[in-house]
């Protein structure tokens, strides 16, 4: 989990928050049955119109690892996603709402832990496969969002004793307004 | 309309094949039920939305037949010389009856719509094969108990269209003597008991009106079998809006009156006489069919509804089956309770490390590869084989370096 982190965080420059098109990275989990299928989402994970925001496609939403989300975040993710079916026609039934429970349980680890410092980072989008305009205008609020807030403090190294920059990654939640 | 995710992972699938052809056409009606569903979602919460429910309804409708139809029963008599005045006497007499006997009625139309609606559902939205296979074929079996109770409910009133159903049952049968010789002939005696309809014959009827019903419970439970929480039961908004629907039906449209079976028809009546769409359609086809041409349809209808979820489209069931890396597993349920398929069974005393109790272990034939186990899992004992944990890990990496 955390070597990956490690690696990464040698090559500190200034903006790897940003995307190449200076904006902060976003990475989503796109289930296959919901919007996953559309033209919208480009072979390489990419959304169009969005370069900074990535995808992974899953098999269905309820298969995201809630350990993906902290690495996500351990690798300078400004934020994160989850598209899923809109809640009650899972293709698998139950897969949305158990990515839903989970997801709010690990949200507030995540802010318990200080990984991130505010809750809206994470985002659950329940969309079905005809609603392109809804998730363009979902990314649009999201992204405007995730831009509003400062950028989330380096990932802490895991080293011995050294000094965790607890105090750049205090809750700042108040910068950004609603998007 | 394939699953995308195992034709990316099919090497021999063209990656453009969806968009071809029948495909595309299932994939153009199923963003059309996705669709009707958004829309409906603008209009009522998403978790009363009476799709997402259309199996359930069905289940309501069934439960509401089953009071209904033992209360007709205490009235009935199974007779050719008292059926007809038994039920006239519970329809005007007896409290309510009237009532009851519609709600009996229109749930049964109700219900057999809906299972249609459902049926049509579950294949739209690319949900009746693979590992819902059993669930297909039971819900088709129950399709056909459902029809024939509904016919054989018909039959009971004994008036004159319940004359009319008889001879065309008969006529339909007695055409496959054509086939195996003296076969249909003996089936029609068998349903009539004799060859002409006898006080016996009700009996026989009124056993294949319950007997059936009786086994739509039993599919019901295969029909479920491979699912840990089925939705048997909707929501109460929706309950009580089926309820609501079948009670104005039954108290707005009265049941029909009709002329007992000895009143001969008049020159012109077979007009009047009211049929059932749903249930009736096959005796109204008769004219123009004739009776083997109505069994043969009935035939190849249900045949293909039997055989659809293994028409020839791409096999992609055992490819991404969960498999679990015993030295992690610990034991802990956590899988086993979040499949949603019932897949993951606990097998006590497995587990390579003595001090946990149970392995996880997959039923491949349940799996439906859709990877919740895997989300489920704290230990990185269970993983799917082409979308591994590790795998999606490196490439949430890859992505953001």
């Amino acid at each position: 989990m955390t070597q990956a982190t490690v690696s990464t965080d040698k090559l500190s420059t200034e903006n790897k928050h940003l995307s190449s098109n200076g904006k902060p990275k976003i990475i989503g989990f796109v289930c296959e049955w919901s919007l996953g299928r559309n033209d919208i989402i480009h072979e390489d994970g990419t959304v169009k119109g969005y370069e900074h925001i990535k995808t992974i496609k899953i098999p269905c939403s309820g298969f995201v690892k809630t350990e993906w989300v902290t690495v996500a975040f351990e690798n300078n993710a400004q934020g994160v996603f989850v598209l899923g079916c809109p809640l009650g026609d899972c293709h698998f039934n139950e897969g949305n709402f158990i990515i839903n429970e989970r997801l709010s349980q690990h949200v507030t680890r995540l802010t318990n832990r200080k990984t991130i410092d505010d809750a809206g980072r994470v985002a659950e989008l329940y969309l079905g496969v005809t609603a392109d305009t809804e998730f363009t205008q979902s990314l649009e609020d999201f992204s405007r969002y995730i831009e509003s807030l400062p950028p989330l403090a380096a990932p802490v190294k895991k080293a011995k004793g050294a000094a965790k920059p607890a105090s750049k990654a205090a809750p700042v939640a108040a910068a950004g307004g609603e998007a | 309309m394939a699953s995308p995710s195992l034709d990316r992972y099919d090497p021999d699938q063209a990656p453009t094949a969806r968009d071809k052809g029948f495909d595309k056409v299932l994939d153009g009606i199923h963003r059309g039920v996705v669709a009707v569903d958004r829309f409906i979602n603008r209009v009522i919460p998403e978790e009363f939305n009476p799709f997402y429910y259309l199996g359930g309804m069905t289940n309501v409708l069934w439960i509401l037949l089953v009071p209904t139809g033992i209360f007709l029963w205490f009235y009935y008599k199974p007779t050719t010389s008292d059926a007809f005045s038994s039920v006239n006497y519970l329809t005007a007499v007896v409290p309510f009856g009237g009532i009851i006997r519609g709600l009996h009625r229109y749930s049964g139309d109700g219900m057999i719509l809906m299972a249609i609606l459902h049926m049509l559902r579950n294949y739209f939205t690319d949900r009746y094969r693979g590992f819902r296979d059993v669930p297909w074929v039971s819900g088709v079996v129950l399709l056909l108990l459902t029809g024939l109770v509904g016919m054989t409910g018909y039959l009971l009133v004994w008036d004159q269209r319940a004359l009319i159903i008889t001879t065309a049952i008969v006529q339909a049968l007695q055409s496959l003597d054509g086939i195996v010789g003296g076969l249909g002939s003996f089936m029609a005696k068998a349903l009539l008991a004799g060859n002409e309809p006898n006080n016996l014959t009700l009996a026989r009827m009124f056993f294949l009106h319950v007997g059936p019903a009786v086994l739509i419970f039993f599919f019901l439970w295969v029909h479920y079998l491979r699912l840990h929480r089925p939705k048997i039961w909707p929501p109460m908004f929706v309950t009580l809006l089926t309820v609501g629907a079948v009670v104005l039906a039954a108290g707005i449209l009265p049941i029909e009156k009709t002329l007992a079976a000895g009143v001969p028809l008049a020159s012109d009546g077979s007009s009047s006489i009211v049929y059932d769409v749903f249930y009736l359609l096959p005796v109204l086809a008769l004219p123009n069919l004739g009776g083997a041409g109505v069994l043969a349809v009935l035939l190849l209808i249900f045949g293909i509804l039997f055989i659809v979820p293994w028409l020839p489209r791409k096999k992609h069931r055992y490819v991404n089956v969960a498999f679990v890396t015993p030295e992690n597993c610990t034991g802990c349920q956590l899988c086993a309770i979040d499949c949603p398929f019932d897949a993951i069974v606990m097998v006590e005393g497995a587990n390579p490390n003595p001090r946990n109790k149970e392995l996880a272990v997959v039923n491949d034939d349940k799996c439906a590869e859709c990877g919740i186990c895997v989300g489920a899992c704290p230990f990185h004992a269970i993983n799917l084989p082409l979308a591994g944990e590790d795998m999606i890990k490196d490439k949430v990496v890859a992505l953001l370096s």
